[in-house]
């Protein structure tokens, strides 16, 4: 059989940016110079890949290959920051590959950040037009598919209405259903599954699924583990950038759980500092069940979430988590210390309540702390990550914002209590 | 007894220490010398001399004129800072320690579990404990048997009845301890913060445990910290900052609020000329907050009246610190207003949340009639000025600075214990 994806030798390689560096002309010029010469002259990408231990560059992802069949539901896992998102990005071809050679046969519907390239102001028959035409569908198929599309989303009755005006949740149920509803060979889902809305990832989960048994070939980027064993035939682990393990569903998230939980695959602490007596093994974004989401939902409580291993029993640690807007800090929370006599893991979270967060993308930050326990104002930080995630509000009636049509910018937009009076 | 006598009442209640000397860290020789003196009255530098600031002299009281009534059936939880008062309160009401004045009145019987330890003895049996607490002596001997087989099989200790309890975990004691007071037929429970520790499902057995007493009309105050616990069993809210009360809140509007429970000390000036659109004038805006502008809230009162004929109008306040839209809070819904009437919607807005440092509050009114939309701003409608003397600023810090002091509950558990063979 032809796979519908093909991949040999790829890499990304992104530049760190030099903080000391002043940016301008005078320096940006000469570099960006030197990178068109180099590879305008020297045409093959190998040559221009930079040196593995080069710490000026950063290795998303190093010599990946393998091919994917149709069919195929294949799920992606592994810990943030591991590179499976870029390589999405990749084949959606939102990224450019450093080097490696790609082939997709077939057209490619990227489900990367649901709700985005869509015109607010624009009816919602437009939208879905345009979307068509962007993603090279013809005109008259477009037109034959909007009925479906509305359906599947639930706005029938908003077929000429400007998207703005719809309950905000539209965007993202209209993203996912303009996207199925116009058939393709690939589909790559990046953990938009998980907003959290129940009825409508249900409705996601069985599409994948009957996707996958119409003989398209569908990616799935997820940290829900439970949801790749009930959609996945074949599950591929990536970590830092190279893949650990490729097979069957079972064995791989088996192992990949444990190997989650105690970080011995990483690699081996030789030092005796005190950075080495702990580690951040992963940090997630998880929903009032504590299952792990990609993105926020105004209306219920999310939890902020870290697994810690520490090491030595003569130290404590503590870990700061901070959600940042932007470049602000929003909140900063110190947990209480962490000890433990022999290496144990610690899942450490804080829960941010409903009705607190605004509906953009913020950041969540995890630092890690880490103390000798006889020197306690000696503190060194052992670890430092971080993600973005957006927050939804696909129930926009049971939000705060329910039936407002006006500005919504502010860092948060708590509850708060109001009382109506009125004068005989 | 009668339904109209409360289950505790307080009044005036007070808890004097006297001078107490805090001391931070461990006891240097050479601060125990000057401790000494000082106490002996003989070296009175030690309070200006900074080389000292690890100790302080508090002169005070750990309690202050607390007057309150609870009702029977009701969850009351104690909340505020750490060292606001709350586990005394609970010792003077629990009877164990006596006020130094003030009336604490206990209406029934009472189980109470209070402070560090626990309510068992290391060297005996878990058996022997339930046996030898006040709650067993307090049950019906026909029903003595099944409180002890309660309360095994409440802090999940089958097969630990007879085993020492020096060889229990932490937790297990814990785990007794507050199942012979949830087990109890007492009628007033006192807990201090117990129900936050133990795994999740124990906690959330604790919670509806303390649920399924309320509805059988027993009365529970509780000192915790977990505003998750908090949202999901008070039905009432004292706060507590430096021994009194400061704040008593029903839940309903409780758990909807962000409080970091830290008060700061915040004034404000408002605007005094006021708008008006074709749709509605602004009548009046004031500012009321607690006690001596230290709470941890303001009140924001906005007056308007309307000038259409059933126009539908929605507040909405935005809170900024200089151009940054911090926080927007908006009425729940519109409300469609007689010609001429005027109504008053008044806002709670937490400024415990705030760090130091200036703000103003923004109103805007948003109003519709037919098709016609007005939209009526009041840009620094009042201006805030937040305190927080604590506070220390550096340059660095000022750079990475939170711009909201919260405590969000955490949830701490081990997952993954012992070494990787």
């Amino acid at each position: 059989m032809t796979p519908t994806i093909s991949i040999r030798g790829l890499s990304k390689v992104f530049g760190r940016r030099d903080a000391t560096r002043v940016k301008g002309v005078a320096t940006d010029g000469p570099v960006a110079l030197g990178r068109f010469l180099r590879q305008t002259l020297r045409r093959t990408a190998a040559a221009t890949l930079p040196e593995r231990s080069d710490s000026r560059f950063f290795w998303a992802l190093e010599d990946i290959s393998f091919d994917v069949f149709p069919g195929e539901v294949l799920g992606i896992i592994g810990r943030n920051g591991a590179g499976k998102s870029t390589l999405l990005k990749i084949l959606a071809r939102v990224l450019h590959p450093t080097a490696g050679r790609i082939v997709i046969r077939g057209r490619v519907v990227s489900m990367l950040e649901l709700g985005i390239g869509f015109a607010p102001q624009l009816t919602v028959s437009d939208n879905i037009q345009i979307q068509g035409r962007l993603a090279g569908v013809p005109a008259a198929r477009i037109a034959a598919a909007e009925d479906a599309i509305l359906e599947f989303a639930g706005l029938t009755a908003c077929r000429n209405v400007p998207l703005q005006e719809c309950p905000s949740g539209s965007a993202v149920h209209l993203g996912f259903a303009a996207m199925v509803g116009l058939g393709a060979e690939v589909v790559l889902a990046d953990e938009v599954l998980a907003v959290g809305d129940a009825e409508f990832r249900e409705a996601c989960e069985s599409r994948v699924k009957a996707a996958g048994q119409s003989g398209e070939s569908v990616l799935f980027v997820s940290h829900d583990m439970a949801a790749i064993r009930r959609l996945c035939t074949r599950v591929i682990w990536i970590d830092k950038g190279r893949i650990v393990r490729d097979g069957a569903t079972d064995d791989v998230v088996t192992a990949y759980t444990s190997e989650l939980l105690t970080g011995r695959m990483l690699p081996a602490l030789t030092g005796t500092g005190l950075v080495e007596s702990c580690r951040l093994l992963d940090v997630r974004l998880l929903d009032e069940a504590r299952a792990p989401i990609g993105a926020a939902q105004i209306t219920s409580p999310t939890y902020l979430d870290c697994l810690v291993r520490v090491l030595r029993p003569e130290v404590t640690a503590y870990v700061d988590i901070e959600l940042w807007r932007e470049k602000r800090c929003v909140f900063r929370q110190t947990s209480e210390p962490l000890i433990a006599r022999e290496p144990t893991t610690f899942r450490v979270a804080t829960r941010i309540p409903a009705d607190f967060l605004n509906e953009v993308p913020y950041h969540a930050r995890f630092r890690v702390h880490v103390a000798h326990r006889s020197q306690q104002d000696e503190r060194v930080v052992a670890a430092d990550e971080r993600f973005e995630f957006p927050v939804m509000n696909p129930h926009p009636e049971r939000s705060v914002w329910n039936d407002w049509r006006w500005g919504r910018i502010a860092v948060v937009s708590p509850r708060l209590d109001w009382k109506v009076t009125c004068e005989p | 007894m009668r339904p109209d006598v409360p289950a505790i009442r307080a009044r005036g209640l007070a808890c004097y220490f006297g001078p107490q000397l805090e001391m931070d860290g461990v006891n240097h020789p050479r601060e125990a010398w000057r401790t000494l003196l000082r106490f002996a009255g003989l070296d009175l530098r030690v309070l200006k001399d900074q080389s000292t600031h690890r100790t302080s002299v508090v002169d005070g009281y750990a309690v202050r004129d607390v007057s309150f009534d609870i009702a029977r059936g009701s969850v009351v939880c104690l909340a505020g800072p750490s060292g606001s008062g709350k586990s005394v309160l609970l010792k003077l009401l629990a009877g164990a320690i006596a006020p130094t004045a003030g009336r604490a009145e206990i209406f029934g019987v009472m189980s109470s579990l209070t402070g560090g330890g626990g309510k068992v003895d290391e060297q005996t049996s878990a058996r022997e404990s339930i046996r030898s607490s006040a709650e067993y002596e307090a049950t019906p001997p026909d029903d003595r048997g099944r409180f002890v087989a309660d309360v095994v099989d409440f802090a999940e200790l089958h097969g630990f009845e007879d085993a020492p309890i020096r060889t229990f975990s932490t937790g297990m004691k814990l785990r007794l301890s507050i199942a012979i007071v949830l087990c109890s037929r007492a009628e007033i429970l006192l807990l201090d913060a117990v129900l936050a520790v133990g795994d999740i499902a124990f906690q959330q057995k604790c919670v509806h445990r303390v649920r399924e007493l309320a509805t059988e009309g027993r009365t529970i105050l509780a000192v915790l910290d977990d505003e998750a616990i908090v949202e999901q069993i008070a039905t009432r809210v004292l706060t507590l900052a430096a021994g009194r009360i400061v704040g008593d809140t029903s839940t309903a509007m409780h758990g909807r609020h962000v409080t970091s429970g830290i008060a700061a000390d915040v004034s404000w000036e408002v605007l005094t000329d006021l708008p008006e659109d074709e749709a509605v004038v602004m009548r009046g805006l004031t500012v009321d907050a607690g006690r001596d502008g230290v709470s941890s809230y303001i009140d924001l009162a906005m007056a308007f009246e309307a000038r259409l004929e059933g126009v539908r109008c929605r507040p909405s306040v935005v809170l900024n610190r200089d151009d940054l839209r911090l926080m927007r809070t908006l009425a729940p819904g519109a409300l469609a207003i007689g010609r001429g009437r005027r109504v008053t919607w008044t806002v709670r807005i937490p400024t415990d949340t705030l760090v130091d440092g200036a703000y103003t509050l923004m109103v805007n009114m948003q109003s519709e009639h037919g098709d016609a939309v007005y939209s009526m701003k009041a840009h620094e409608a009042v201006r805030l000025h937040v305190r927080r003397p604590e506070e220390k600023k550096t340059e660095e810090r000022a750079r990475t600075a939170p711009l909201l002091v919260v405590r969000f509950p955490w949830e701490i558990e081990t997952i993954e214990g012992g070494a990787p063979s």
